[in-house]
Order: structure tokens, then C-alpha cells, then sequence
């Protein structure tokens, strides 16, 4: 009878926490690696002022192991970012080439930035954390046009999802309108949903390759952001125009 | 006998009433035919009628009273009765999607990451 309820416990146990791993462990670590990362710096801060004032050997190494400290929870928390959005952007469950490529690229960046957190334990001397900075400097440059891209690639996998949720509304109504299929309004909604569904693909492949060719040196970051958002709009207004005709057809058109 | 004794009674209280002719008419009229009978009826019926009477015309004289130091109680005329708009009973399977797409947010950059400092060093950056 005890080993009965034991096994029970244990399931539950399991059960909860299973769940409770489910709600985003990146998330959750994210916050968490960020927390320390706030906490870590203001000492550091602290620590760097009293070596700026009084540069001692004794404040040296204080203002050292706290950097260090700051620094693995700063790379901690980028990479569990990126891993954050890379999830954010399979959610959907879309398979499309801008797609593939931003959650490559986040997964690839978030091993750097945990390989980075490991290296930084070696940091010992001020030359050490000289180096390890300069580094970091010229290698979180090109991580900025990834992060640009994921960031678009995240809002289009969403349009992409509901583009083909879309679709499967449409292949599930047009059986069901067959018998009025020749009437003027239903001939004139199925056409309209062709049109919009022609003009949402055509926009959504046109923003995915400004995407894939956007050249961050050459252009304007904050312009990027503006122009895509605006192109963003526009889709979600078709969208949201062509699932208005499709609920429209079943309500009015369809025998329930 | 008892109602030549009540006959008595009203003489001796009023005797006026044996100059009128009627009162002795009744009198000759009623009294013989009062049976035992009728009399214990009237006995027990007369006092109850009579207090019922009072009681009755009590109770009208002070609602009528009541009715004179109180206002009348108003009622209010019925609201008029606003019937629902029909909505329609169908719910369209896709009513989510339109409001999943209606609750997208196009704004860039997003998610946005902390801001960190990517500089941490105890050199002055010029250096590097």
C-alpha cells in the first residue's frame, strides 16, 4: 500500500514539474541571468570607481572578479535571448527558408555566448579582461544583422502561420458552398479570397528576401525597422480582409 | 314575557313612544310571536352582529382617517420593455483567427534584448 501512494507522489511530482518546465526554461533563465546581471554590475561599478580612484592592487582584484562575475551573467543572458526568440520564431511550427535560417543563426550565437561565459571564468588579469572584451566587441557586430533578421523573421512566422490557417479555412468551406457556388456573392467572395491570398503571398516573399538582403553597414537599422513594420501592417490588414470574406461565406452562405 | 318586559324597558325610558300608534303595533305584532326558539337565536346572533358592525365600520372610519394624513401611494408606470437585438446563433470556427490576426503586433524591433554593457573593462576604451 506504501509503495502504492509512493509511486503516485512520484508521478505527480513529475507531472507538475514537467509542466512547470514546459513554461519557457529559457524565459525563466533569461530573467533570471538577467537579475544577476543588473546585480553583478552595480557592484562592478562600484568596485571600478574605488580602482579609478585608488588604483591598488587590492581594488584591482576586486573590480576584476566582479567584472568577471558581470560578464558571465551578461553572456548567460544573450545567449538565453537568443534562445528565447529562436523558440519564439519555431513556435508556429512554419517551415520557410528566412525561417530556417534565423533559428540557425540564434542557435548558433547562444553556443557562442555560453562558450564566452565558460571562457570568462579564465579571466585573471587586466589583460585577460582587456582581451576578452575586445574580442566580444568585433564578434557582437555581426551578431546585430542576425538579430535584425530574427527579429522580422519572428513577425513573419506568425503571418505565415496565419496565412496558412487561412488556407485550410478555405479548402475546409469551398465543399460546403458548392450548392450556392454559382451565386453572385459567393462567386464574388471566392474571388476575392483568391486575390487577397495572391497579393498576402506575393508582400510576404518580398519582405522575407528584403530581409535575407538587408546589408546592415550599407542602410539604415532604425529605417529598416520602420519600412518592414509598415509592410507588416499591410499584410496583417489583407489578412485580416481575407479571414473577414471566409467567415463571412460560412455564416451567410453555408447550410448549419 | 321577556318581551313585554323589553316593551316595559323602552316605555319607561322613552314615553313618548305610546303616543306613537306603530310602537304599539309591533310591539302586539312581535312580542307573541318571539318563540324560545327565535329568542336564544337572537340572543347569541344579535350581540355578535352588532360587534362585527362595529368592528367593520371601526376599521372604514380609520382608513378613510389614514387615507386623509397619508398621500396616496404612487405607482410608477411600467418601463417600457426594450426587446434584445437578435444576434445570430452560428459562430464561425475561424471568429479566432480574424481576432488572432486583429491582436498581432507588427512593431520592430521586438523582442527587444536588456541593455547591457558590452564594454566592461578596468582600461580606458581609447586604449583598445
Amino acid at each position: 500500500m506504501k509503495k502504492f501512494f509512493l509511486i503516485i507522489f512520484a508521478n505527480i511530482f513529475l507531472f507538475s514539474a514537467g509542466i512547470v518546465f514546459a513554461q519557457s526554461t529559457f524565459l525563466s533563465d533569461y530573467n533570471f541571468q538577467l537579475d544577476q546581471y543588473r546585480k553583478n554590475y552595480a557592484e562592478y561599478t562600484n568596485f571600478k570607481k574605488d580602482y579609478d580612484d585608488r588604483p591598488t592592487l587590492n581594488n584591482e582584484q576586486k573590480a576584476l572578479l566582479s567584472a568577471r562575475q558581470t560578464i558571465i551573467s551578461r553572456e548567460l543572458a544573450w545567449a538565453n535571448f537568443y534562445l528565447v526568440l529562436s523558440e519564439s520564431i519555431s513556435k508556429p511550427g512554419v517551415n520557410y527558408p528566412l525561417i530556417t535560417e534565423a533559428t540557425t543563426d540564434l542557435t548558433g550565437i547562444a553556443n557562442y555566448h555560453f562558450t564566452q561565459a565558460n571562457k570568462a571564468t579564465n579571466i585573471v588579469t587586466r589583460a585577460d579582461l582587456t582581451n576578452f572584451t575586445k574580442e566580444e566587441l568585433t564578434v557582437l557586430a555581426t551578431h546585430r544583422l542576425s538579430l535584425t533578421q530574427a527579429q522580422t523573421a519572428n513577425k513573419l512566422a506568425q503571418l505565415i502561420k496565419f496565412q496558412i490557417d487561412a488556407k485550410t479555412a478555405y479548402d475546409s468551406l469551398v465543399p460546403k458552398l458548392e450548392a450556392v457556388k454559382n451565386d453572385v456573392v459567393v462567386k464574388n467572395g471566392l474571388d476575392q479570397v483568391q486575390t487577397y491570398s495572391a497579393q498576402i503571398n506575393a508582400q510576404i516573399e518580398a519582405l522575407a528576401k528584403k530581409t535575407t538582403d538587408f546589408d546592415l553597414d550599407e542602410s539604415n537599422q532604425s529605417q529598416f525597422y520602420e519600412n518592414t513594420s509598415q509592410s507588416l501592417r499591410e499584410i496583417r490588414g489583407l489578412q485580416n480582409r481575407l479571414v473577414t470574406v471566409i467567415i463571412d461565406l460560412d455564416t451567410n452562405y453555408v447550410r448549419h | 314575557m321577556s318581551g313585554t318586559k323589553v316593551k316595559n324597558f323602552l316605555l319607561n325610558l322613552y314615553p313618548e313612544l305610546a303616543r306613537f300608534q306603530w310602537f304599539n303595533q309591533i310591539t302586539a305584532t312581535v312580542i307573541p310571536a318571539l318563540t324560545p326558539r327565535l329568542k336564544k337565536i337572537m340572543r347569541w346572533s344579535l350581540p355578535t352582529v352588532t360587534v362585527l358592525f362595529v368592528i367593520l365600520l371601526g376599521t372604514a372610519i380609520g382608513s378613510w382617517l389614514l387615507g386623509l394624513f397619508f398621500p396616496k401611494q404612487v405607482t410608477p408606470t411600467p418601463i417600457e420593455f426594450i426587446a434584445p437585438t437578435t444576434t445570430p446563433r452560428y459562430q464561425s470556427p475561424f471568429l479566432p483567427l480574424k481576432r488572432a490576426i486583429e491582436e498581432f503586433n507588427p512593431a520592430l524591433p521586438e523582442p527587444l534584448p536588456a541593455v547591457f554593457d558590452d564594454k566592461i573593462s578596468l582600461e580606458s576604451l581609447e586604449e583598445l
